[in-house]
């Protein structure tokens, strides 16, 4: 079952439980500050949040900025952040629907079967990670050149699940590796094909792994910028991220509006983290101890 | 084994029978794109990947080829009749996008030929969208854009030559200078719409006039500084830009008659301890301000003088304030940088003609009167802007200043200049133990080396 | 496993269409990667030929013009299919070229007539005005500002147009251009050279692998730590079959044994790497001559690049090619990743690959690797201490990494502490917010004049420190990055490590606690063992990833002071970005990329974590 901590000898002591909160406390504060700050400029009127002040909270109270974030229309007045908003729901779903299809079956694959290249194929996906990005956007471009996929929200979904693709196999693989094979045994005794045995069986088993796969591949997606502002061609089909720099200028920065964008897109991910949490601790044990 | 002697062989004889026919052109060598462009305050940055930009057109340019390849191709224009519309991208704000909006509306619906549609595009990657996209014949018609990128452009097929196409009268109704800025290599790119420069804002309650001596001016605000409150010159004194009017003023160039930097001379060497006197001795520079910094703390009355831009009159609030040309120095005149906004023709584009059009009039007196009174745009329309001047002070500062300040630079190589610029003139004026005459020796190395590491025009 | 090198049974007809099959593409590849490159070279130089020929003919006529000489300028012009000529007028007041007067003096050839007259003109006029400028600069005029050409019809003709100033003295007068039909010959047949080098790497290959064959010395025969002692016992098998042993024959034939035994284990198989050798010295001749833009260079050398890579993969790519004959299924599950891995991840980084033998357009092979990897006497090079400097950072990154976030989720992992969720959740998002935001809003923290970090330091009453700007030490700056990279990544080990820290069972613990060890001793036999086969992965990745941290060196130092802070990727994009150098930016990716490979191969080497996994 799972472990818990050594210290059940320990757990009613007075001294142990307030140095443990009291460090947690501590670091959660340190982590959390820098948010704070953004929140706080987001949280004043103007640009008056962005000043050197260590305090927090903001002197005044508004939710300007993030009203002006909102209601952003381009010169047809149309709603900006509304359609903006759509695109990066649309891609970010679909990318995370079509980054758990590809992930799931080809490391249930290379958990489950034996065949030519699979240990080729696993350090492939490892590799290329290695690669710097920064040389990829042009050949990647042509290639979508080429594919016509340019300005098309399909392109940024393709793109989006494949860059997602590897970390999302190899955490998956080793936790398929560590469900028991007499499960599938006995299914296929009883005659369920491999495919069955992997939609019915496999996969609901491993919540904890997949729930962290959607939650990259929708990471991944939800706040990246260059590509989707590169391939788009209008203004109404950017992706929310692009939103937060059309607030930095030639020679300013408007803070209020740059915090209060950052702040929208960073709720919904967040929120994703909270509702996955369980899963979230359970799914990332990549290669598992078994048993 | 057998197998391999078969595909060596294959192979050769697959080789030795090749044959076609090869075309004259130079191979289109895929050119990769590197991560989004960063001004000097904030750059963009990304999770998985940087951002990819810049790329060279692989083709030489055939532009003045013969009829095979018809030069300056007006097609894809409408016949009499029909509508062309037109691609503009911009990356205006506030009240600078509303003018621009109303300018845009007005030439729409004034006639049926040219419809432009316009798109705001974020101000900080512009540069790598543009640069990525016109090459490979994606992108927009025209676009709005300062003009210090003009000489890259050119060098990567992106700007279309306008020489020929614009009447010489009709360039006579902008300033001169303006004009020259959109000239590379003896030919036009682009219609001037608006200039920048630094000038001098001052809060009036602190000092009722404006100084016209930097001597006189330091000695004012001296007693007006708190220490680590307020101060009395507020600027960001280490960017290569904002130091620039210094430097003229001192009598030095950037670039020398030979298109070398020419940061380690007498001229730059007085500028920098100019300014380190301001600093270290006067007293009246504060260190470390960044451009937010000059916002606040101007708003919050605890600067006396900020030298800042055209773009600085919509930030400020509930300050007192008047704007002057920036005050003489030791008798010298100092000349800020001078950037001109302008609007571009892309080459790429299929409908030039049509373009031009929209370019023409967005450059227009009408657009001009529009673009001041409601975007608070200097213009570069000489008669407009003078018509502005006599109303609005304001506009009368940025005029005079306008005479006072030299054309930035628009070579491919001044793009190499800002960074070592920067460090060089942020180190000689704020930091103890650095002598200015030891930075300006480091940047001007580290200048001409780099461009003679960067790649050549070809 | 089955190791492939175990000698086989007789191929079952299908296996021997599968290769068959799997050989006719790899001739049809490398085929068609020698016969493109031939032809691109072959256009290359042949242009290069008539740029030169015309190139002397523009420029004799500009000299005839400029002199007025006028036989001179007749016999020039035979042939030609047009000549025009501008005289240019200066300069307006704006720094416009101007024309005085425009000649379309001599057109020879219907179709070379432009279309329409006045463009036709003013592009005369706006290239005169450019070549002006390269006059007025002194500077050579650039190949292709000089020539154009465009194509005729489906005949291999071509129009070819050059141009060349009018220049009298040191005055510029003007512009001619000549335009002249081209015919393109057929591309040229590969030299000798081509042939004997790949007859030597055909000899050679034959003769690697007619090495005495020794048993293939798998990994489950033999672990591979003892490989040492397999080179012992091999010694001595071979000098057991061997009377005399001491012979030098046999004591050659011993070593060559050792040596080859040593190579087929890393090869794995006896075809591979008696290509793979041959390929490789072919590699080496080829780089001999080859590599400062030869064409018989440029196609021997990418072409058995093409046949290394081929050669590596062939008998691997014969096996995936059978392995989908027999089982389909299991190559459907992994088809659609793997499809959009390769077109849209590998296929790219080959191309960014290919990208680092050129320069400008131009193929010049490792002249950008030389730059970064060898200093000359003008440039000196940062590529070591930047790469110094860069494993600096990623250790100390991931170390601070693990060890935050293993403390944490220990702390964490305690049965009875409230909020223990919400403690999760808050400590997780600086993971969850994008890092290009927080990377900036640590950079204000660290201003020296009114950031919060020295803000905190003057309630202590310590010395505010010049963290970042103007007249930074390299340790502040270093510092800032690190902590801001610290901060955020230690959620990510927090997690995998709270993760894996479930799964140890209880009953381990209480083992543990009768047999009396302390909360130390437990953690180092019982959590560490049990909590590597998770961490390892996540190391290797936060390696990998902190390795290629542009984000926050970028936007919290910038490389400052001095580009001391710089990182490789930070280095490459500096090339690509600033200097427009696209060959030498992929040359730096080339050698992250390697260097990381290298990492990986060592890390899996010693832990064997990848084989955990795989079991």
């Amino acid at each position: 079952m799972s472990g818990e901590s050594e210290s059940t000898s320990q757990k009613g002591t007075l001294w142990g439980t307030i140095a443990t909160h009291g460090t947690l406390i501590m670091v959660t504060l340190v982590t959390l500050y820098p948010l704070f700050i953004v929140l706080r400029i987001a949280l004043s009127p103007g640009n008056s949040g962005a000043s050197a002040s260590l305090n927090p909270f903001p002197k005044e109270w508004s939710l300007d900025n993030f009203y002006a974030v909102v209601s952003a229309t381009n010169a047809r007045g149309d709603w900006l952040f509304g359609r903006q908003l759509l695109n990066s729901v649309v891609i970010s779903v679909a990318t995370t629907i079509l980054g758990i299809f590809l992930a799931t079956t080809a490391a249930y694959a290379f958990s489950r079967f034996r065949f030519a290249g699979r240990k080729a194929g696993l350090m492939a996906f490892l590799v290329s990670q290695m690669f710097p990005g920064v040389l990829m956007m042009v050949p990647l471009y042509l290639i979508l050149q080429s594919l016509g996929l340019l300005n098309a929200s399909l392109g940024l979904i393709i793109v989006y699940a494949t860059t997602a693709i590897p970390f999302s196999v190899w955490m998956l693989k080793g936790y398929f590796d560590t469900i028991p094979k007499d499960l599938e045994e006995s299914a296929i005794m009883d005659g369920a094909s491999q495919f069955t045995i992997f939609w019915r069986i496999i996969l609901p088993l491993s919540m904890p792994a997949v729930a962290v796969t959607a939650l990259f591949s929708f990471m991944t997606a939800w706040n990246e910028f260059v590509l989707a502002f590169t391939l788009m061609e209008e203004p109404t089909s950017f992706t929310l991220p692009v939103t937060i720099y059309a607030y930095v200028g030639e020679q300013s920065v408007e803070w209020g509006k740059f915090a209060a964008a950052s702040i929208i897109v960073s709720v919904p991910v967040m929120a994703l983290f909270f509702a996955l949490q369980k899963n979230l601790v359970g799914g990332l044990t990549a290669g598992g101890v078994k048993g | 084994m057998r197998k391999s002697i078969v595909i060596m062989c294959s192979a050769l004889a697959f080789v030795a029978c090749g044959k076609s026919e090869p075309k004259p052109g130079a191979p289109d060598a895929a050119t990769p794109a590197p991560a989004a462009d960063a001004a000097p305050p904030t750059p963009a940055g990304d999770v998985a990947a940087p951002a990819a930009d810049a790329a060279k057109t692989p083709a030489p340019d055939a532009g003045a080829a013969p009829a095979a390849d018809a030069a300056a191709a007006p097609a894809g224009d409408a016949s009499a009749g029909e509508t062309t519309e037109v691609v503009l991208w911009h990356s205006y704000r506030a009240g600078e996008l509303e003018a621009f909006d109303k300018v845009v509306d007005t030439f729409n619906n004034s006639q049926k030929r040219v419809r432009i549609r316009s798109q705001a595009i974020p101000y900080d990657p512009f540069v790598d969208k543009v640069t990525i996209t016109v090459p490979r014949g994606q992108g927009p018609d025209l676009f709005v854009f300062a003009h210090n990128m003009i000489g890259n452009w050119v060098e990567k097929g992106v700007l279309e030559p306008l020489s020929g196409k614009v009447d010489g009268e009709y360039l006579k109704q902008f300033l001169p200078e303006s004009v020259k800025a959109l000239v590379y290599r003896k030919n036009l790119y682009g219609l001037p719409l608006a200039m920048k420069s630094l000038v001098m804002f001052y809060n009036k309650k602190l000092l009722p006039e404006a100084p016209t001596t930097m001597e006189e001016l330091v000695e004012k605000v001296k007693p007006l500084q708190k220490p680590d409150e307020r101060y009395g010159i507020v600027y960001q004194a280490g960017g290569l830009y904002f130091h620039a009017m210094w430097i003229h003023a001192f009598g030095g160039v950037i670039f020398d008659d030979n298109h070398v930097p020419a940061f380690d001379s007498p001229g730059h060497l007085a500028a920098l301890e100019y300014v380190r006197g301001l600093h270290m001795k006067e007293k009246v520079l504060p260190k470390g301000i960044s451009g937010f910094m000059v916002t606040s703390l101007f708003n919050e009355g605890n600067a006396a003088v900020v030298f800042n831009g055209p773009w600085f009159r919509a930030e400020i609030e509930n300050v007192d304030y008047g704007m002057a040309t920036i005050p003489t120095v030791q008798g010298k005149t100092p000349k800020p940088m001078l950037g001109i906004e302008a609007v571009f023709v892309t080459k790429t584009s299929t409908k030039k003609e049509a373009a031009l059009e929209a370019a023409l009039y967005l450059a227009g007196a009408d657009s001009a009167r529009v673009r001041m009174n409601l975007g608070k745009q200097p213009v570069c329309q000489a008669a407009v802007l003078a018509e502005g001047a006599a109303a609005d002070p304001a506009m009368k500062v940025f005029m005079d200043q306008a005479q006072n300040a030299v054309l930035m630079d628009s070579s491919p190589e001044m793009q190499l200049l800002w960074t070592p610029g920067d460090t060089a003139i942020s180190a000689g004026i704020f930091v103890e133990d650095r002598k200015p005459a030891d930075e300006l020796k480091r940047a001007q190395a580290k200048m001409v080396g780099d461009i003679g590491k960067a790649e050549k025009p070809q | 496993m089955v190791p492939e090198s175990t000698p086989r049974p007789s191929r079952r007809p299908y296996e021997r269409i599968a290769d068959a099959v799997t050989t006719a593409l790899l001739v049809v590849a490398i085929g068609g990667a020698a016969v493109g490159l031939t032809r691109w070279d072959d256009a290359r130089g042949f242009r290069r030929l008539v740029e030169t020929r015309v190139g002397e003919r523009v420029d004799a006529l500009a000299k005839a013009v400029a002199n007025g000489a006028p036989e001179a300028v007749n016999t020039l012009t035979d042939g030609l299919a047009s000549v025009h000529v501008v005289t240019a007028g200066g300069t307006d007041d704006f720094g416009i070229s101007v024309g005085s007067k425009v000649a379309v003096d001599k057109v020879l050839d219907a179709i070379a007539k432009p279309a329409d007259a006045a463009a036709f003109a003013q592009d005369l006029l706006n290239r005169s005005a450019e070549l002006d400028d390269y006059h007025a600069k002194k500077q050579p005029i650039p190949a292709d500002r000089r020539f154009a050409a465009a194509e005729l019809g489906d005949d291999g003709q071509a129009l070819f147009a050059a141009f060349a100033p009018v220049v009298k003295g040191s005055e510029y007068l003007g512009l001619v251009r000549i335009s002249e039909r081209v015919t393109t010959p057929p591309p040229s047949v590969p030299g000798t050279m081509v042939w004997l080098g790949l007859l030597l790497a055909v000899v050679f290959g034959l003769g690697v692998s007619f090495l005495p064959k020794r048993a293939p010395v798998s990994d489950e025969i033999v672990p591979k730590r003892t490989t040492s002692k397999v080179k012992q016992s091999l010694g001595k098998a071979i000098s057991r079959g061997q009377p005399g042993s001491a012979r030098p024959s046999a004591l050659i034939n011993a070593t060559l044994g050792r040596w080859a035994a040593g190579l087929q284990k890393a090869f794995g198989n006896p075809e591979r790497l008696g290509f793979a050798a041959a390929a490789g010295l072919a590699l080496l001749i080829a780089l001999g001559p080859g590599l400062a833009g030869s064409s018989t260079g440029l196609w021997l050398w990418s072409s058995l690049v093409a046949a290394l890579c081929g050669f590596a993969a062939g008998p691997g790519m014969a096996s995936v090619a059978r392995g989908v004959r027999e089982q389909p299924g299991t190559y459907l599950y992994v088809f659609p990743a793997m499809i959009g891995m390769i077109v849209l991840v590998f296929i790219p980084f080959v191309m960014g690959v290919a990208l680092a033998f050129f320069s400008n357009g131009e193929f010049t092979g490792l002249s950008n690797f030389t730059e970064i990897l060898a200093p000359s006497a003008t440039a000196h090079t940062t590529f070591y201490s930047t790469t110094g400097f860069t494993i600096l950072w990623t250790l100390s990154n991931v170390v601070l990494h693990v060890v935050i976030g293993v403390s944490l989720a220990l702390v964490l992992n305690r049965k009875h502490l409230t909020f223990k969720g919400l403690y999760r959740v808050l400590l997780v998002v600086p993971w969850a917010v994008p890092n290009y935001i927080t990377a900036l809003i640590w950079k204000s923290m660290f201003n020296p004049q009114f950031g919060a970090v020295n803000g905190l330091l003057d309630v202590f009453g310590i010395e505010p420190v010049n963290w970042l700007g103007a007249g930074s030490s390299f340790a502040s700056n270093y510092i800032a990055a690190l902590t801001t990279n610290t901060w955020l990544g230690f959620p990510f080990m927090m997690v995998v490590t709270l993760g894996a820290l479930q799964s140890i069972p209880t009953d381990l613990y209480e083992a543990a606690d009768i047999d009396g060890a302390t909360r130390w001793q437990k953690f180092r036999k019982v959590t560490l063992p049990l909590l590597k086969p998770a961490l390892v992965p996540a190391i290797i990745l936060g390696v990998i990833w902190t390795f290629n941290m542009f984000n926050v060196i970028y936007l919290v130092s910038g490389g400052a002071p001095e580009n001391e802070t710089n990182i490789l990727v930070t280095e490459a994009y500096y090339a690509f970005k600033v200097l427009n150098r696209f060959g030498l930016a992929a040359a730096y990716s080339l050698l992250i990329f390697v260097i990381l490979l290298l990492y990986g191969w060592m890390q899996n080497r010693i832990t064997r974590a990848t084989e955990g996994a795989f079991e």
